[in-house]
């Protein structure tokens, strides 16, 4: 016991000895620097595909769908059924919906799962959130 | 120990305070790169691990809700980016057997020491602290820089106290083995 207690002096008045090291002058500036391109970053957001390309390939793409419809000699014929039938929805819906029905174990299941889910992302944001730190 | 008086606004280095941060990081440098230089063992990547810590630290101060002190809260941050350095390079530390230093050993160590001259003997334990395993290093730097609280120490190791205190007795007493290294009996005699 009285061993240890010498050796706690020692390497106390050891430790008292050993001063903190110092870094280099510029390294507060050098860690801004780092700071400051790290939020310019962060403002500079380009999306991969940029609003022209994104546009010009919505109108290639409807275009060549619309071209490709009108060659088929049907599709001029059927598109008054086609609209008709998309009118017809609305009411479809307000007849099939009640009488669809869900078995409890569907539910129950259904229900279970989106627990699941919710607190696993809870979890994985713990986890991800300490790892920074 | 130096007291902080004027402690950083952490709200505004949150909100993007570069000069707010500055202060934080001139506070708290000159520890973050002894722990990291204790750990790695080289200038210039101990440089660059301080300076990612930082980093993390701007980043993650938004999640600091001040349930342990600031400090504890930085220096756990460089401990675990040196630690996260040290095994992305497989970085081998050597681990020191832990030999038995008598009490003799100690008083003699002790004396040699009292006789040295005050540059030589600073050179001599940095050279010492130099040859401590990384976490061995880590624990002394933390310890005696950090208020000698063992509570503190824990809290940045995340430890419990009483691991934390046999690390801290396994950490003196692995210096004190390559202090009496360092000391060989020829040179103690010399000081004599």
């Amino acid at each position: 016991m009285n061993e240890d207690k010498d050796l706690e002096k020692l390497i106390n008045s050891l430790m008292e000895e050993a001063p903190l090291e110092t870094p280099s002058d510029n390294f507060t500036d050098m860690v801004v620097a780092r700071v400051e391109e790290l939020k310019s970053s962060k403002l500079m957001f380009r999306p991969l595909i940029t609003k022209k390309t994104f546009l010009l390939w919505a109108v290639i793409l409807g275009g060549l769908t619309f071209y490709l419809a009108s060659l088929d000699s049907s599709f001029n014929a059927n598109i008054g059924n086609y609209l008709s039938a998309i009118s017809e929805a609305n009411s479809w819906f307000s007849d099939k919906l009640p009488q669809f029905q869900l078995s409890r174990k569907i539910i129950y299941m259904t229900g279970a799962f989106v627990i699941m889910i919710y607190f696993q992302a809870m979890l994985l944001k713990r986890f991800f959130n300490r790892q920074v730190i | 120990m130096e007291h902080r008086a004027n402690q950083p606004d952490i709200a505004a280095i949150v909100s993007g305070d570069s000069q707010e941060f500055s202060k934080l990081v001139d506070d708290y440098k000159d520890l973050v790169f002894t722990i990291a230089l204790r750990m790695l063992k080289n200038k210039e990547e101990a440089e660059e691990v301080a300076q990612d810590s930082f980093i993390k630290i701007f980043r993650s101060l938004k999640s600091f809700q001040g349930g342990s002190k600031l400090s504890t809260w930085i220096y756990r941050i460089a401990y675990n980016t040196c630690l996260d350095r040290i095994k992305k390079y497989k970085k081998d530390q050597q681990t020191k057997q832990i030999e038995e230093v008598g009490s003799y050993h100690i008083a003699e160590m002790d004396n040699a020491l009292d006789l040295m001259m005050q540059k030589e003997k600073s050179a001599m334990i940095q050279e010492c602290i130099q040859k401590l395993p990384a976490i061995d290093a880590a624990i002394l730097t933390l310890f005696y820089f950090e208020e000698q609280s063992l509570i503190e120490l824990a809290s940045a190791l995340k430890l419990s106290v009483s691991t934390a205190k046999v690390k801290l007795f396994r950490a003196r007493k692995k210096l004190a083995v390559i202090l009496k290294e360092q000391l060989k009996p020829e040179t103690i005699r010399s000081y004599e």
